[in-house]
Order: structure tokens, then sequence, then C-alpha cells
């Protein structure tokens, strides 16, 4: 899944949209449900221009509505900057609009706003079964309301919140929109997609809780964000680092893998051109992002080997080669943010508990907004081969110290040869 | 108490210092204030508390050296109230009460800057062991001596030392340390074999057992140096055979240093050769140390970061006066 295919929230991108062959059924639901969702736009004070546009849906009859964290970030972040206005189906908006809850783990964001005869979904806490017709609701690429109809495909094998996989076109600007039963049934919220009709939602029964929780009338949205990460980080310590790495076996060596079913992993041959070596990368993540920065999504922690041999390269070659492997930071493994500080590196030569040494470097950038959490990069060969070694990398996004240290410890203590 | 902040050219602070009362702004290093930028005058202006609350008064010092707040340039003194962006030289630096922005934390060392301090330490640390070693290997009753000797550690080695540190830097850049360490040891290396050979010279005027006991204890205390300096530059070296090759420089580099300078018995040369061969040994080792160690690294990094801000692409309209 790539970071930039979950984007849903409309930022300046406008692609053409081939129009979906409606049918009778999703007609009725749209003719029945659409007028309880509502374009969010997140203007640009000054120009009063949307910079961000996304969804939004009618949950009770005082006008508590349903939506992407990831659409109000910029509003959370920057009130002075941003505000937020809803649109109606029929095209008549609202500027009396707040936010006042978010769960930024989740996704998801409380709004409350001065609506004219709100409508109401009703939340279903229930899981469908698998083949279910459900129906999408949203203002796709900042288009007039649009009703998607796709089916329900249970859980996500490797996600850390539990999200839904729906298979329909989610398209940026849908973000919080409902996708419901034919019966009106809200069974998620829209929040990505990867393309190709692979698309995700947040339970409604994650939405339930976050609506349950007491709302304060000057809500402390920030501290709101960094206690919903801080859960997520408790949530992998409690997954990844009390259970401990599980080890795999690559090519003679002995690598950490991240612990259960939990993970998504895979590998690939790397593609070694005209060199005569040969590589594997093995590469385990979560299907759970987070949304640090407005545009663009994180992963929570990937783990990636590349496991390299050569009985042909001298070892000088070799040595060269492997120091590119280690030096090389690939697209979209660090790039930077407006929200975090540059990262600062640390390198140098260690040994684990068994003896084997590595080189490490250890990257940590700070999130000023979100105190106590911090990006971090690290990356290790095993030194000492001659003609094979790992270059690994962890990434882990939005972590503590803490956690951090966990990875770092953990990935070395697991790391060795198979005897 | 003010405090100012050192802004680069995006706007982003790069260091945070507290000052107390009136201070000096320049780029002279007596200054409550260093900036080091060509457009800043050594005593460019003296920055006073006051008069009255949340106010500072700039006072002009130098001719040449303009100092602007907002479009309004500071003739001989102006009187500002803060907080307030002023721009001294090219060099912006943002004002502000300690009251209004809390306590100032320890900025981060500018890595441009901690670098050459780096090797100004070291230099200093290698002055001081051959100024020792000339101090008790020379006899006391021939003060010329010892005084010759140091003097010849201090006016040879420091301006090559900063020598090799400045080619080192022009050739690689401060952003690889290194390279700064490689041709700053080089330099010693060589240097230190021609203090050696002077004050061996010295030595030998007057020359006792003791003195030649404490001559060869602290040629090991050079050579322990040496190979710190040695292990410095191998640990951040990747990997073996770098390491190795950066050994056997320092190997051969080392055995001819020490079979030149204290040569002046043949016993002394096997000897001489295998203390410089131990110089190779962390290259064949190569540094490392306990995965356990990890976290002093990590908290070093953070402790860093607790003094930097998000760095923000989107540039701040320029304030007025």
């Amino acid at each position: 899944m790539r970071v930039s295919a979950r984007l849903l929230a409309a930022l300046a991108i406008f692609l053409g949209v081939a129009p979906t062959p409606g049918r009778a059924q999703s007609a009725t639901v749209f003719d029945r449900f659409s007028k309880s969702v509502y374009k969010v736009e997140i203007l640009e004070r000054r120009s009063s221009t949307p910079s961000i546009v996304g969804t939004a849906f009618v949950v009770d009859s005082a006008g508590t509505l349903l939506t992407n964290y990831h659409v109000v970030k910029s509003l959370v972040f920057k009130p002075n900057d941003y505000r937020i206005r809803l649109v109606g189906n029929d095209g008549a908006s609202v500027d009396s609009v707040h936010v006042v809850r978010v769960d930024a783990a989740h996704d998801l964001a409380v709004l409350s706003a001065r609506l004219r005869d709100p409508v109401p979904l009703h939340l279903d806490d229930g899981v469908p079964e698998v083949g279910t017709s459900v129906f999408s609701l949203g203002f796709p690429l900042n288009l007039t309301g649009t009703v998607v109809q796709g089916s329900f495909n249970g859980l996500m094998p490797h996600s850390l919140e539990g999200t839904f996989h729906f298979t329909g076109s989610l398209n940026p600007g849908m973000s919080g929109g409902p996708t419901l039963l034919a019966d009106g049934r809200v069974v998620g919220v829209n929040v990505a997609t990867s393309g190709n009709q692979l698309s995700y939602l947040v339970p409604a029964a994650r939405a339930r809780e976050l609506l349950a929780q007491p709302r304060d009338s000057n809500p402390d949205l920030v501290a709101d964000v960094r206690s919903s990460l801080e859960a997520v980080q408790d949530r992998v310590r409690q997954m990844v680092f009390r259970k401990g790495m599980e080890e795999t076996d690559i090519a003679g060596f002995r690598l950490p893998k991240p612990p259960g079913d939990s993970f998504d992993c895979s590998a690939s041959p790397v593609d070694t051109g005209d060199l005569d070596y040969d590589g594997v990368i093995y590469r385990c993540g979560l299907d759970d992002w987070l949304w640090l920065d407005p545009d663009d999504a994180s992963p929570i922690l990937v783990v990636e080997h590349v496991v390299m041999s050569s009985h042909k390269l001298t070892r000088l070659r070799f040595a060269t080669l492997y120091s590119e492997w280690f030096s090389t930071v690939f697209d979209g493994e660090i790039s930077n943010s407006d929200w975090a500080t540059k990262y600062r590196c640390e390198a140098g030569n260690v040994r684990n508990g068994h003896g084997l040494k590595f080189r490490l470097v250890q990257c940590w950038r700070r999130r000023p907004d979100l105190p106590g959490l911090y990006d971090l990069f690290v990356r290790t060969a095993i030194l000492g081969g001659s003609d094979a070694g790992v270059v690994s990398t962890y990434r882990m996004n939005g972590t503590t110290r803490e956690n951090g240290l966990a990875l770092i410890r953990q990935a070395l203590e697991h790391t060795g040869r198979v005897r | 108490m003010i405090v100012a902040e050192i802004l680069g050219p995006d706007g982003a602070m790069l260091s945070r210092v507290k000052l107390d009362g009136t201070c000096v702004v320049g780029s002279d290093r007596s200054g409550g204030l260093v900036l080091v930028d060509p457009t800043v005058a050594p005593r460019h202006l003296e920055l006073l508390e006051g008069p009255g609350e949340g106010t500072v008064t700039l006072r002009r010092l130098a001719d040449d050296g303009e100092t602007r707040v907002g479009s309004l340039i500071v003739g001989a003194e102006a009187e500002i109230t803060l907080p307030a962006t002023v721009s001294v030289g090219a060099v912006a630096v943002r004002l502000s009460s300690a009251a209004a922005t809390g306590p100032a934390e320890v900025p981060p060392p500018s890595p441009i800057l901690s670098r050459p301090a780096t090797a100004w330490g070291l230099c200093l640390v290698t002055v001081i062991l051959a100024a020792t070693k000339a101090l008790l290997t020379t006899d006391k009753a021939h003060p010329w001596h010892v005084a010759s000797a140091t003097g010849v550690a201090v006016v040879l080695l420091l301006p090559l030392w900063a020598g090799g540190w400045a080619i080192g830097n022009r050739l690689f850049g401060y952003k690889n340390r290194f390279h700064a360490h490689l041709s700053a040891i080089s330099i010693w290396v060589l240097v230190a074999s021609c203090i050696d050979l002077v004050t061996t010279g010295a030595t030998e005027i007057v020359h006792t057992d003791t003195t030649r006991v404490l001559g060869s204890g602290l040629d090991l205390l050079l050579l322990a140096w040496l190979l710190y300096l040695h292990i410095r530059v191998a640990s951040r070296w990747r990997f073996r055979t770098n390491a190795i090759i950066a050994g056997a420089v320092v190997l051969v580099l080392g055995s001819l240093t020490f079979l030149a300078a204290d040569a002046d018995t043949d016993a002394d040369v096997p000897v001489n050769a295998a203390l410089g061969a131990l110089t190779a040994l962390p290259a064949a080792v190569y540094v490392t140390r306990p995965a356990d160690g990890v976290a002093a690294s990590t908290d070093k990094i953070l402790h860093e970061l607790n003094g930097m801000k998000a760095k923000r692409s989107v540039k701040r309209a320029p304030e007025g006066p």
C-alpha cells in the first residue's frame, strides 16, 4: 500500500474520474441518505479558498458529525490559518462548525455544527458478512455528492487498529464519508484507498467509542491527538516489544521479524543489475498508517532486511557494494516534514549479547507539536563478513523514546548467523 | 534578562542564548553574543536592557557595521520594544524578554562551529602533552630548554594543526568529520616527530635515568593519545577493510615517527616499532560498544532535538519596525 495512494483528502489533486454507472439500489440509497452527508472544506483563512476537502456525516439530531482526523488536522494545529465550512448536497453552506474531539489513531474527528434539520445516520457496531453490498457516500475530488457501490470484505488481516476492507472505488475527497448498508446503517467511515477498488473503512464501533467520550466546551484537541498516538504506542509495545520479536532464517542469517501474523511480510529478490551477487529484500509492515502530517501518512512500524552474498566479488568490491547499500536512503524512507525537526543521527559500531558486531546508525526527529513523540530511522549492517551480510532498516513513526529504544535493542539481539 | 535567538536564512532558529544586562554583539569572541559572519564587525553593537520594562537599547559601536530593525537603520542609539527581530549585518537575531519566552533551553552546539572547537581541544591536549614531556625530560636547571621545547610545540603545532583542519575542511567540508580528524592526525604525526627530535636533542644535554624513564612514560602517553585519535577515526569507518587501511597508514606513520624521533640507541628501534604497531590495533578489532550503550547515544540525540524547531517551509512575512 502506497502512502500517496491513501490520500483521500483532495489537496490540489485534480484528476479526471469516470462517472460510475448508476444502479437502482444506489440511486435509492443516495436519495434517502445523502441529505445526512456534507462536504467538509478546510479553508485557508486569508483567501477563503479550500485547502483540503473531505466529507462528514450527521450522527445525531444535535448536529454532531463524524469525519476523518486527517481532513481536519491542519485546522487542529493551525486554527489561525484555517477555518472549516460544511456544504450540503443542496449547496447550502454552514460556517458555524467546530471540531470537538479527535482520535488520530483511528483517524476520526467529531464535529459540531449548527445545522438546519439534521438527519442523523445510525451507526451499526456489527460486522456484516463478507460480500454484503455496501454504499459509500462522499464528495470525490471536490465534485458533487457521489454514491459508490461495493462489497464488504471483513477486517484487514494486518491491522493494529482494526480496519475494514471495502471493495469499491473511494477517491480523494470522500474521506470521512459514511459507508452504509442499503437500509442506511453505517458500517464504517471512509478512510483510505490503495487504488484498484481496494479501499479501507474505520469500523463504526470505533466511531461510536469516540462519540461516547465526554466532550469539553473548550477542547484541547492537540492533547487528544497526543493521547491517541500514545495509545497506539502502548498497543505497539504490547503487541511487538512485550512479546519480543520473532526470528526468521534467510540465507544463513537469523533475522528479527515482528511477532505473530499481525504484520504483512513479503520477500523479493534484489535487482542486482550486472553485478555478480545475490540479494533478498524481506519486508514487514502493518496495514495501518498514522496521519502525523496533514498531507502525508506515515507507517507505524516497518522492518526491512536486505540479505546479500557473493562468492564471485572480491572482498573489497563486496565491501564497497555493502557499504553502498548501507549508506543509501531510498525514496520515502526519510522525507522532510514541515511538522517535524530535521533528523539528527548518530553512528557507531556496536556488538550484541552474542558478540556479533554491527554498524549502527540511529536517526531521530522530534515533532514539536507532539511532545514526547519522535520519528525513528535505524539502519544496521552486520560487520565482519567478507562475502555475505545483512543491511537492516527499521522505521517507526510517532514513537516514544522507550519504544524506539526497545526496537533498537530487540533488532540487535535477534540478529545473528545460523549455525 | 534578554533571550537572543539567532535565525538562519530560512527563519529557523539556529541557537538561543540568554543575555544578562549589557553585552557587546560582534564577531569578536570576547563579546557577549558572538556572530561569526563577514557582515558583522568585531564589536558591532552594544545591547543594553531597558530603560523601560520589556525594552532594549541598541548602541552602535562599529562605523562600518549596519544594524536594522525591520526597515529602520539604527543610528547611534535606538530603543526597541521586545520582542523584535534585529538584523546585525546579515544575521537575523530575534530578541525577546526571558519572562515572555520562559526558560531558555540549552542550545545544541552548532555542528559547524563545534567541530573546529573539537579540533582545538584535541590540539590543546597534544600541546599540553608535548610541553609536559619537554618540562619533565629536560633538566630543571635549564629552563631555557623547557621554554624552547614548549615554544617549538606551540609555534609549530598550533598553526600546523589548524592548517590541517583548514585544508581538510576546505577540501572535504565540515560535514565530513573523519577527514578532518585524519588530516589533523597526519599533521600531528609529522609535527610530533619534529618536536620529539627537538626535545630529545635538549634532553641529551643533561640526560639522566630519571628523565629517560619519564620520557619513555610520556612517549607511551603520547602514543596512547595517538591511539585514542585513531580509535575516533577507526570507529567512524564503516567496515573492516577501510579500518585496516586506516590502521596501516597510522602504523607506517607511527613507526616512522618513533623510529625517527627516539632511535638514539639500537635497542630502542624494535621497542618503538612495536609501540608504533600498537596503533594498528584498533583497526584489527575496530571499536565496538555493547548494544546497551545505544541508549546514551539516543539520549544525546534527543537532547539536541529539544532545541530544534520544526522545519516549516512556509516563510514568515517580514516584521516591521
